[in-house]
């Protein structure tokens, strides 16, 4: 009892009376079924040390929070004291739209910096996401990959500088404001995707692009995943002014029947954007073209079935691209789940709203084995979460990781078992 | 026998006696790279295989040896001399293109392949390797990865971390060991690259290729004076335009350049902008309608327009031929590498010409203006005495120019022995420490590479002019 009293009266003097709380308040932050002893807002970098710095000390763990739009991804936290949500960090720092850089904190909502972005005709080439709340920082935590990663690449391409708060509650810098900089470990690779399990994303500085001039979406129907894909991989071959290519299945269009729909976003200038749209019609063959108005219905599938609550398992899957074809007809024996996929990346994405998720992921993993790659649960039942690893079986570099995380993190203060391994 | 020599026999016995070297004639081609410091390995070792260069690395750490990985010793920042002595194992045996995967657009090739020979070998299928250092004739691509290699075409595509997708690497303990950046886990690809050789050994490494753009537009635009062109070079990325390519070469360059290789540049002019644009043929061309007029807002005097490659290549030419030029200029001269913001460049450029004015040294500017990469080029005479003490001093402040104005000591050359005490001016020592978790993580400890990258007070060997050998090495088309 003494000690509850003193954890919240401690991050209450650490952050601010108002900015920590006990109680209802931190249903809101459970993971996985564990509820936080505590939830602490702080609204400064020092705010996030001190705090880190205390639970370290006293052997109380961390789980770092944005908005929360990813939480439901990772294993099941094998301790859970304290939610420290930086959500308060937010704002743009610096902003030179000639530098073509833009540095903001973690908590800023993509969205929002997009907003600030645009005035420029500039852009943070990422996204979009299905939460509207994702923040910047929750992004690169978890390498959140969009569609128009095949123009622009993920967050660890565009992601030059950060502020991270140490498990020991150290602030300290890494990369810088500069793009091209070689100064020193680059540990903005490390930090990206690590889901705060070495330290706490306080700030970054990110490398921008300018805004598409013009942007058009096209679509077509096709009767397999493979003519898909080889139609999408040629408009590359002939270079193309493509941001982004989504492969949607019948269960994910919503369509009663057919087979694939294959979304089309065009950007570029006026007239490159016309050439490619001749080249598209040309190359068609027996595809059949949509219409303007069905291309934009299906803009929003992928973030619908992220956020359908009827989905019980969600599966991130990357492989070669030449194997995606045989991965997606594969993944549609399974109770044919929704699937959204990158044809260019080789990534596929499967909503499932029926069956047995642990029969499921056995038939996968085993044909998994034999196409080779990776996957990722990012939703499951939580009671599955106790015999599974969301992240696939371990990759053969794992002892490196295991000695990297003792390194960062020597107490187990940080998102404890939550991620690869349960590290 | 004493442990010097079992040693040259246990690594003769692993690798083969011909490629181990230790007599002193064998071993001073190894003591430099393109720098002004040298050191001296005790023996150097040439592996054809991941197994031996493991093999190599475990007989080195048991005689208490550190090992310094050495591609094509092109490096500007005294990565692969061994300060400490011990081995240096040489990547140069192991140039093999092991693999294109055209469908999936990838490379698989050995650390010590040529970077310009990936490109070739990728050619057949229309793909092509981006990072493209002006070392590039010469350099291998584990160097690459070990700075973090950039190039004129970074700007647009990226440096070498944006095309690295998996390597596979030889660690302290002599261990093999894969790592992927698309694997589930930690970014272990990512920290690998830029590590110069601090952390691992590479013995392959997964690339990305890209299709070759169906058209290229290369423009030379001439400006009175150099703060001309280098607002221009802010409008252009402000416009929303990023060029493949945006170089620019300053006075005292071109008048070297034109003596050597006639360019046609006008003799009082102040700077020369070379500006590529690439994609589809629509495309580039409007880009480069834009750039045109970009230019003649600032005052441009002159514009030449490249399409073809022969054409092209001749725009080129000045830029390419600089470093040359200059090495005729002077008997020695002194590559810096440091960034600022692109928006610092005016401001930036004239504080160096100041600085050396001060001095009293010449200096040629040819860098990658887009990115904000500054590379000063002092000339200098090393036989007047003191005079290299003096350009390390002024190097020194030009890299404090840099830093003031939010910049980077280094864009691309690496931090190696000659920038280390710098570090503790970007970083604290609570960022340095975290980078040495890092390094302790790998187990490395000192025993790859050791005196660079941190700031210890050991010296390296000692100072002299070798950059003149490492630019004939990088082939008659070096430039920085
Ligand atoms: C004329 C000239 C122009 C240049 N232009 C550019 C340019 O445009 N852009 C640019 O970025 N650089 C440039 N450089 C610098 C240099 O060419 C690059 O840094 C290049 O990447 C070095 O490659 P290398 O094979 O010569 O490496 P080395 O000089 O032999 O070694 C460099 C570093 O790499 C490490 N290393 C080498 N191989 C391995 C391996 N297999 N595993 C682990 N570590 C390894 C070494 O230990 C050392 O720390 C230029 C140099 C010259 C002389």
């Amino acid at each position: 009892m003494v000690k509850e009293v003193s954890l919240i009266g401690e991050l209450q003097s650490i952050a601010g009376a108002g900015l920590a709380e006990e109680g209802p308040a931190c249903t809101a932050f459970a993971v996985d079924g564990l509820t936080p002893r505590a939830v602490v807002r702080p609204s400064t970098y020092q705010g996030v040390a001190e705090v880190l710095r205390y639970g370290n000390t006293n052997r109380l763990t961390v789980i770092s929070w944005g908005a929360g739009s990813m939480m439901q991804t990772g294993n099941r936290p094998s301790k859970y004291d304290i939610a420290l949500s930086v959500a308060g960090l937010t704002g743009i720092v610096e902003y030179e739209p000639a530098d073509l850089t833009v540095t903001c904190r973690a908590g800023e909502p993509l969205v929002a910096l997009q907003e600030q972005l645009r005035r420029s005709r500039q852009m943070l080439p990422s996204g979009p996401f299905a939460s509207r709340e994702a923040t910047v920082g929750g992004i690169v935590a978890t390498a959140g990959a969009s569609a128009s990663r095949h123009a622009y690449g993920t967050p660890r391409d565009f992601t030059i500088g950060m502020q991270v708060v140490t498990a020991d509650g150290r602030i300290t810098r890494t990369g810088g404001k500069v793009v091209k900089n070689v100064a020193g470990y680059d540990l903005c690779k490390l930090y990206t995707g690590s889901r705060g399990t070495l330290g706490v994303i306080v700030e970054l500085t990110f490398k921008l692009a300018p805004q598409p001039r013009h942007e058009q979406r096209e679509a077509l129907a096709f009767d397999d995943a493979a003519t898909a894909c080889a139609f999408a991989r040629e408009l590359e071959r002939q270079g193309m002014s493509v941001k982004a290519f989504t492969l949607l299945n019948r269960a994910a269009t919503g369509l009663p029947r057919g087979g694939y729909v294959l979304a089309v976003d065009l950007a570029g200038t006026q007239a490159a954007v016309n050439r490619c749209w001749e080249t598209l019609s040309t190359l068609a063959g027996a595809a059949q073209q949509l219409s303007e108005a069905e291309a934009e219905r299906y803009a929003g599938a992928e973030a619908e079935l992220q956020t359908a609550a009827s989905v019980t398992l969600e599966c991130e899957i990357t492989v070669l691209p030449s194997d995606l074809p045989v991965l997606i007809e594969r993944l549609g024996e399974t109770l044919e789940p929704g699937i959204v996929a990158y044809p260019t990346i080789g990534l596929a994405r499967a909503f499932w709203t029926a069956g047995d998720a642990e029969a499921i992921l056995t038939d996968l993993t085993a044909a998994f084995r034999k196409i080779g790659g990776s996957m990722l649960v990012r939703r499951c039942p939580p009671s599955l979460k106790s015999r599974i690893d969301v992240f696939g079986e371990v990759p053969p570099s794992f002892p490196l990781m295991q000695r990297l995380k003792r390194e960062f993190d020597p107490n187990g203060t940080l998102s404890p078992g939550r991620f690869v391994g349960r590290l | 026998m004493t442990a010097a020599k079992r040693l040259i026999r246990e690594l003769q016995s692993a690798l083969g006696r011909r490629w181990v070297l230790h007599a002193p004639e064998d071993l001073l081609v190894y003591e430099y790279d393109a720098t002004i410091d040298r050191a001296l390995p005790q023996a150097v070792v040439l592996p054809e295989s991941a197994q031996q260069v493991a093999q190599a690395v475990r007989i080195a750490r048991r005689y208490g040896l550190p090992v310094t990985a050495r591609g094509a010793g092109t490096g500007l920042s005294g990565g692969a001399l061994a300060c400490e002595g011990g081995v240096v194992i040489v990547m140069t045996r192991m140039n093999r293109v092991i693999k294109i995967d055209a469908e999936n657009q990838l490379a698989v090739v050995e650390p010590g392949v040529i970077n310009l020979d990936i490109s070739k070998a990728a050619a057949p299928y229309g793909l092509y390797y981006a990072p493209d250092p002006s070392s590039q004739k010469a350099c291998t691509i584990g160097g690459n990865i070990a700075e973090n290699a950039g190039g004129p075409h970074c700007l647009r595509y990226g440096t070498t971390t944006n095309h690295v997708l998996a390597l596979e690497i030889v660690t302290a303990d002599g261990e093999i060991a894969e790592i992927s950046a698309t694997q589930a886990g930690y970014d272990l690809t990512g920290v690998l690259v830029g590590s110069e050789g601090t952390l691992a050994i590479v013995t392959k490494a997964t690339l990305r290729l890209l299709h070759k753009p169906e058209a290229t537009i290369t423009l030379l635009a001439i400006f009175d004076r150099v703060s001309e062109a280098s607002e221009t070079v802010s409008a252009i990325i402000s416009a929303g335009i990023l060029p493949a390519a945006l170089e620019m070469i300053d006075k005292n360059t071109m008048d070297a350049v034109e003596e050597f290789a006639h360019c046609g540049y006008p003799p009082d002019a102040g700077a020369v902008l070379l500006i590529e644009v690439e994609g589809l043929s629509e495309e580039a061309e409007e880009q480069a309608n834009e750039v045109r007029s970009i230019c003649e807002k600032f005052g441009v005097r002159e514009l030449r327009t490249g399409t073809d490659p022969a054409e092209r290549e001749r725009l080129w030419a000045g830029r390419k031929s600089a470093l040359g030029a200059l090495g005729r200029k002077a008997p020695s001269y002194y590559i810096l590498d440091g960034v600022v913001p692109r928006t610092k460049l005016p401001s930036v450029l004239a504080e160096v010409y100041q600085a050396c004015d001060r001095f009293g040294f010449a200096v040629a500017n040819v860098f990658h203006a887009g990115d904000g990469n500054l590379h000063p080029n002092v000339l200098f005479d090393e036989r007047v005495p003191g005079a290299t003490a003096r350009v390390l001093e002024l190097g020194e402040e030009i890299m404090r120019l840099c830093v003031e104005a939010g910049g980077s000591i280094s864009g691309e050359h690496g931090v190696g022995f000659e920038k280390r005490s710098y570090m503790s001016w970007i970083f604290s020592e609570d960022d340095l420490e975290v980078m040495a978790r890092l390094k302790a993580a790998f187990g490395a400890g000192d025993g790859f590479n050791p005196g660079k990258v941190f700031p210890t007070s050991k010296g390296c060997g000692e100072v002299s002019s070798h950059m003149r050998a490492a630019i004939a090495k990088a082939g008659p088309g070096a430039y920085v």
